[in-house]
C-alpha cells in the first residue's frame, strides 16, 4: 500500500511539473526536458511487464491531454516500457536476471548508461511521432539530442538530491 | 483452442504493447490531420481547469506588462478613432453605428500557450458558454494568432500559426498578391508564405496582411514584415520569410472574431 502511494505521488507530481515548468523552458525556443520519464525509469524492477506497460500508458495519455500532442508521449512510453527489460539487461547484465537489483545500489556507470538508453529511445520514438515525416530526420535528430541532454542533467539531478532518502 | 491460449498467454505482454501501442499511434495520427474531432484534447474540465488555476499565478507576475500593454492599444484605438471622426466630420452626415458591424468580437485569455512543437494548440478560457464556435478567427491587437479548433463547455483548443497544418489565406499589402502562410517548425517569431507570384516585386520590409476571403479573419488584419525571400530558378512562386508583428511566445488577451454574416455566405456557396 505505501509503494503504491508513493508511486502515486511521484505520479501526479511529475505530471504537473513538467507541465507548469519544465515544458516551460523552451531553451533556443524549442528544447525541452522530458523529465517525467524518471517514472519509467524508477519503476521497480520486480513489477510485472505488464504493469509498467500500463503506467506507462497512463503517464503518456496524462501528458498528451496536457499538451495536446495526440498520442506521442503515451507511444513513446509505451515503447520504451516495451523494451525496458531488454535495456535493464544490457545495463546491468547479470545481476538483473538474477533479481537481486536496487537502483540506488548499483555502479554508477551501469546506472548512467540505464538512464541514458532510456531517455534516449523515448526522446526518439516521440519526436519521430511529431514530425511524423522521414524527410525531416535531421530536425527529429536535432531535437532528439539536445533534449535528451537536457532530460538527462535533470534526472541526475533529481536522482542526486532524493539519493540519502534511500527510496 | 488449448494451443491459442497457451500462444495468447506466452505472448500476452507483446500483444499488450501492440494494443497499447496502436491507440497511441490512432491518436497521434488523428492529431496529424486537421478538421477532425479529437479525443485527446486539453479542452476538457479537468486539464482546463488546472490550467485555468495555475496560469493564475502567471498572471499575477505579468500585471506590469499587461498594462502597459493595454495603454499602447488604448492609445493607437484612440487615435484611430479622433481620425475617424474627423473624417466623419468632414464628410458631414455620416454616423458610426456598433450594431451594424459585420464581425462581433469577444475577449479570452490564453491559459496555455505553446510554441516549442511542429504542430501548436493554445488553450483560451472561454467556450460554448461564452458562444465560441469552431472556426471563428483568434487575433491580438498586432496580428492573427490562430483559429478555434475545438470547443468545450468553458475552453476552447486553438490551432496556432505556428502549427504546420494551418493555412491562412494572405497578401502583400502594397500590391494584393495572395499567398498562403504555413510555418516550417523552426523558428516562432518567423513564418513563411508561398504561392505569392514571380510577377510580385516582393521587398525587405513589406507588409504582409490578411486577405479576407476565408470568412475567417476580415481583410487587412496585420501578419508581419518581410525579412527575406528567396525565388528557386524554374519556380514560379516565391517562398518569404516573415517576421511576426506578434509575439507568438509571449501571449495573453486575445480576441475572437465572428464573422455574422458567415452562415449566409456559407449557404449562398
Amino acid at each position: 500500500m505505501n509503494t503504491i502511494l508513493k508511486h502515486s505521488t511521484r505520479f501526479i507530481l511529475l505530471v504537473l511539473f513538467q507541465i507548469f515548468i519544465f515544458n516551460k523552458i523552451n531553451l533556443f525556443e524549442f528544447v525541452n526536458p522530458q523529465v517525467y520519464v524518471i517514472f519509467i525509469i524508477l519503476l521497480p524492477f520486480g513489477l510485472s511487464h505488464a504493469r509498467v506497460m500500463l503506467l506507462s500508458f497512463i503517464l503518456g495519455l496524462s501528458l498528451d491531454f496536457f499538451d495536446d500532442t495526440g498520442g506521442m508521449h503515451a507511444a513513446a512510453c509505451v515503447f520504451v516500457a516495451y523494451i525496458r527489460p531488454i535495456l535493464l539487461r544490457f545495463a546491468f547484465g547479470i545481476s538483473y536476471e538474477l533479481n537481486t537489483l536496487k537502483f540506488n545500489q548499483t555502479p554508477v556507470s551501469q546506472r548512467l548508461s540505464y538512464i541514458g538508453l532510456v531517455i534516449l529511445t523515448h526522446h526518439f520514438v516521440l519526436y519521430l511521432l511529431e514530425y511524423f515525416n522521414f524527410e525531416r530526420m535531421l530536425d527529429i535528430l536535432e531535437k532528439t539530442i539536445y533534449s535528451s541532454v537536457l532530460t538527462f542533467l535533470f534526472i541526475i539531478l533529481i536522482t542526486l538530491i532524493f539519493k540519502s532518502k534511500k527510496t | 483452442m488449448q494451443q491459442i491460449i497457451n500462444f495468447l498467454i506466452s505472448y500476452k505482454n507483446t500483444l499488450l504493447f501492440l494494443l497499447l501501442f496502436c491507440i497511441s499511434l490512432i491518436f497521434t495520427i488523428e492529431s496529424h490531420s486537421y478538421h477532425k474531432s479529437k479525443i485527446v484534447s486539453s479542452a476538457n474540465w479537468l486539464t482546463g481547469g488546472i490550467y485555468n488555476a495555475l496560469s493564475g499565478v502567471d498572471q499575477y507576475f505579468r500585471l506590469k506588462k499587461d498594462n502597459k500593454l493595454l495603454v499602447e492599444e488604448n492609445l493607437d484605438l484612440r487615435k484611430q478613432l479622433l481620425e475617424a471622426q474627423t473624417i466623419l466630420k468632414e464628410r458631414g452626415s455620416v454616423q458610426l453605428n456598433i450594431s451594424d458591424s459585420v464581425y462581433e468580437l469577444s475577449s479570452g485569455r490564453v491559459v496555455a500557450n505553446r510554441y516549442n512543437h511542429l504542430d501548436n494548440y493554445l488553450l483560451v478560457n472561454k467556450g460554448e458558454k461564452d458562444s465560441i464556435q469552431v472556426d471563428l478567427g483568434v487575433i491580438t491587437q498586432k496580428g492573427i494568432v490562430g483559429i478555434v479548433e475545438q470547443t468545450a463547455q468553458n475552453h476552447s483548443r486553438v490551432i496556432s500559426i505556428l502549427n504546420s497544418q494551418i493555412a491562412v489565406n494572405v497578401k502583400l499589402k502594397k500590391s494584393n498578391h495572395f499567398g498562403t502562410l504555413t510555418w516550417n517548425g523552426e523558428n516562432p517569431q518567423i513564418i513563411q508564405v508561398e504561392d505569392i507570384p514571380r510577377l510580385a516585386d516582393v521587398k525587405k520590409g513589406d507588409t504582409i496582411t490578411t486577405e479576407g476571403r476565408s470568412l475567417i479573419f476580415p481583410p487587412n488584419l496585420p501578419v508581419g514584415k518581410v525579412v527575406s525571400f528567396e525565388l528557386e530558378p524554374g519556380k514560379n512562386y516565391y517562398t518569404i520569410n516573415v517576421q511576426l508583428f506578434n509575439d507568438m511566445t509571449n501571449l495573453n488577451y486575445v480576441y475572437f472574431i465572428n464573422n455574422k454574416q458567415k452562415g449566409d455566405l456559407q449557404n449562398l456557396e
